[in-house]
């Protein structure tokens, strides 16, 4: 239930081949964007609701059936928490089961937008919003290395292992000195790395002008539809936003 | 000696074994030479030597090895590190104290060797690889040649039985590999069991291993002396392998000269 | 300067900052135009140092204390920035891991284009021209960390030869590699040789290099102790220089094969006379 890792799975990427991910990235982040801001309009149940439905069609289109379970499955002890703090609090649980479902509503956006994306489009996509060059590019990099460091980390604990080591599984400083032989030469071998990268870089003339890009995306007739989906959603959302909170209760006096 | 008794091994997540159906012994007091192409198993065979399959790496495993008697399913790590001293092809890796003596300590501390034998220990192993006089100076301001060689006294210091070294003259130069070689045959003459994965094929054939094993897609296609693996040519072509200049030298000439001699007669 | 010079260094020595001993010293050398030239030297002999030297990552990068001067196409190396002296220079390092920066070949390949403000169709045309120059079209659209040793190193290369530049610098580029892969690197850079490209190599593998190049240059404790033919200096004495002769030369000489073989072609038409 208590999964922590399994909520990291929220930021690992797809390459999944699906009809949402050919769309403009650029596009795929507004509908992102959309189902994240739409839900904090207001805290009508009936908004809340709204948001989580229309959210359907996106996961069907992006083959994110799969993910979106794993991510709320990994969610479900926040999710516990969050309806009980707010019960307690408010002592209203049509509201808890808003805020319940307004997270689940941004978890499951998350969900869509990183299963159809690749971190590359990801950084095209902050590029084209005028985010600073060092920040996207420091992304790309950092997902780039991550596989070599975490090969690196795989490596150290094998040479240690040979040679004898063990991590500690008791007390909390002899575990720490413990880990210090896997650590330490993890940090020198990635400041190596780091080093070794900016004498390429400067060999490749990053950073002396003005870049193009090489990659350009295109604007389709479903990348507009897309658009249009996500106007209609802000719309009707907001109109529904509108409406006061009991207008729901109605059905149930 | 290493026994291998009908091992596959299969990686969690692979498709094909990495090792198959492999039998073998190693004993001590010769230096064997393992060769073969990219994904044949080399590196698959060395971690089956120490535990690391299957304690660290996990997968699917099948027969099983035994060092000196003990079964590596059932030993961990940490002691089979006693009698198998498994050295990287990366250095660096494993670096982390403040001085080369502290370092090679490491390892006789973590099997819990007492002080007395730790000394000596670390002692003998430096001089043995020829750093004793380096012994203050921090492991990272060595030069790749005394890396090499300090990572070897790190395993040294365990007093293993065998040692057995992955790609061992990647990024050496060849001063560097030349003292490689008269490490290697001088731990085999103390009795030690050398076991070397190379794809240096010419440094391999300097080295003059008492025997030559040839691994192919995680099987052995041969074993034999080094004349006898080095000079089936055809062999080590099939198997993606480059034969020594010399003995290709000697193959083709002979050839050449044969179809002279053809033509003359 | 001769009119086919493209890099000249005048008693050049240099000191890294922090170092008591200098990494080169006095070095004089004139690259000519269409060169293939072989350094050779043990590790720490001061190989790199003259690399980074070409492209001004020594002094702008690296500091320390230089003296003399490198002169790239009549260009002071203090005067230019390592980005002006990149675009005839082009660096390649010896781990591809830590040179390669995207997710995917094609837009590394493309990087160095990028930042130089290309514009997007002679962008495409010069990736397509460096993938079939190091024959790997057909990783075009592959993720960069799915790919081999030898394929990462191809991809690096690449991506320089993909800037165009006069000449293309390469630091130990098969030390991790097969021989097959090493082979077959030796291959590419032969022919972009003969294309005009003028070639620098720093390498051990001297069996792989040296019958491909027309100079030799040895490298030992900061000077340079032979430039010339490396056929005369490897059938002299290189051991003296840390440096070790191909199984060919020691065959040939052990036989009395005449003419100097450097490959075992040459040494089997050698013998055959």
């Amino acid at each position: 239930m208590f999964d922590p890792l399994g909520m990291l799975e929220i930021f690992r990427t797809g390459q999944l081949e699906s009809s949402y991910a050919r769309l403009n990235p650029l596009v795929k982040f507004i509908l992102f964007i959309t189902f994240i801001i739409i839900p904090l309009i207001s805290t009508s149940f009936l908004l809340q609701l709204f948001s989580l439905v229309a959210q359907i069609p996106l996961i069907l289109m992006s083959r994110s059936g799969r993910r979106v379970v794993r991510s709320l499955k990994a969610s479900t002890f926040f999710i516990l928490i969050l309806i009980v703090l707010n019960y307690i609090t408010t002592n209203n649980i049509v509201f808890s089961l808003s805020m319940v479902i307004r997270l689940l509503t941004m978890i499951i956006a998350s969900a869509i937008f990183m299963n159809g994306s690749n971190p590359s489009e990801i950084g095209d996509v902050l590029s084209k919003l005028r985010v600073p060059t060092s920040i996207t590019f420091s992304f790309i990099v950092a997902l780039r290395f991550i596989p070599v460091l975490a090969d690196d980390f795989m490596n150290i604990i094998a040479s240690q292992a040979s040679r004898g080591h063990e991590v500690e599984r008791s007390g909390f400083i002899r575990r720490a000195k413990s880990l210090l032989p896997l650590l330490i030469p993890l940090i020198v071998i990635a400041i190596r790395r780091a080093q070794q990268l900016a004498e390429a870089l400067e060999s490749r003339c990053f950073g002396s002008g003005k870049r193009t890009s090489y990659i350009t995306y295109e604007m389709g007739l479903i990348d507009f539809l897309a658009l249009a989906y996500a106007t209609a959603i802000m719309i009707t959302g907001s109109l529904l936003a509108t409406l006061p909170p009991e207008f729901l209760l109605l059905p149930f006096r | 000696m290493i026994k291998f008794e009908d091992v596959s091994f299969r990686y969690e997540g692979s498709n094909g074994f990495a090792v198959k159906g492999i039998s073998l012994d190693f004993g001590v007091g010769r230096i064997y030479g393992v060769i073969g192409p990219n994904g044949s198993g080399k590196s698959t065979l060395l971690r089956m030597m120490n535990g690391l399959i299957p304690h660290f790496y996990r997968g699917e495993m099948a027969g099983r090895v035994l060092v000196d008697g003990v079964d590596t399913r059932e030993a961990s790590v940490a002691q089979l590190a006693r009698k198998v001293g498994l050295v990287f092809q990366n250095p660096e890796h494993m670096f982390f104290s403040e001085s080369v003596e502290e370092e090679v300590s490491f390892g006789p501390r973590s099997v819990g060797m007492d002080e007395d034998e730790i000394r000596d220990s670390v002692r003998w192993s430096l001089e043995e690889v020829g750093l004793w006089e380096l012994r203050g100076r921090s492991p990272w301001s060595l030069s790749g040649g005394e890396m090499k060689r300090l990572s070897i006294a790190c395993v040294l210091s365990m007093r293993p039985t065998f040692v057995a070294l992955d790609e061992p003259t990647v990024g050496q130069d060849a001063i560097s590999k030349d003292s490689l070689i008269s490490l290697l045959r001088r731990l085999r003459d103390e009795g030690k069991g050398i076991i070397v994965v190379t794809h240096d094929i010419e440094w391999l054939e300097e080295l003059d291993p008492d025997e030559v094993l040839v691994l192919n897609r995680g099987s052995i296609y041969g074993m034999g002396s080094p004349e006898d693996i080095f000079s089936d040519i055809r062999g080590l072509v099939m198997n993606q392998l480059m034969p020594p200049a010399s003995y290709l030298i000697e193959n083709l000439l002979r050839r050449c000269l044969s179809v002279r001699s053809a033509g003359d007669a | 300067m001769h009119v086919g010079t493209l890099i000249k260094f005048e008693g050049v020595s240099f000191r890294y900052e922090g170092s008591e001993s200098y990494a080169i010293r006095d070095v004089n050398l004139e690259i000519r135009r269409g060169d293939f030239l072989l350094i050779a030297g043990m590790s720490g002999s001061g190989k790199s140092t003259l690399l980074r030297m070409m492209n001004g990552l020594i002094p702008h990068f690296y500091r320390g204390e230089m003296a003399g001067r490198v002169l790239v196409d009549g260009v002071d190396t203090r005067e230019a920035s390592v980005a002006q002296l990149a675009r005839k220079v082009g660096l390649v390092f010896q781990n591809p891991d830590n040179q390669i920066v995207t997710l995917r070949v094609d837009r590394e390949v493309a990087f160095g284009l990028e930042n130089l403000g290309m514009s997007r169709e002679e962008m495409v045309k010069r990736v397509n021209y460096a993938l079939s120059k190091l024959k790997i079209e057909h990783l075009e659209r592959r993720s960069t960390y799915e790919l081999s040793g030898g394929e990462k190193q191809l991809v690096a290369i690449a991506s320089i030869v993909a800037m165009k530049p006069d000449i293309l610098v390469l630091d130990e580029p098969t030390s991790e590699l097969d021989p097959f892969g090493a082979a077959r690197i030796v291959r590419i850079l032969k022919e972009l040789n003969r294309e005009g490209i003028t070639i620098i190599v720093a390498e051990h593998r001297l069996d792989l290099f040296a019958p491909s190049s027309n100079r030799l240059l040895v490298v030992h404790e900061g000077r340079i102790k032979f430039d010339g033919d490396p056929r005369e200096i490897l059938y002299d004495d290189p051991h003296s220089l840390g440096v070790k002769p191909p199984g060919v030369v020691k065959f040939a000489k052990n036989y009395g094969v005449k003419g100097r073989p450097l490959t075992v072609g040459e040494l089997i038409r050698a013998a055959a006379r």
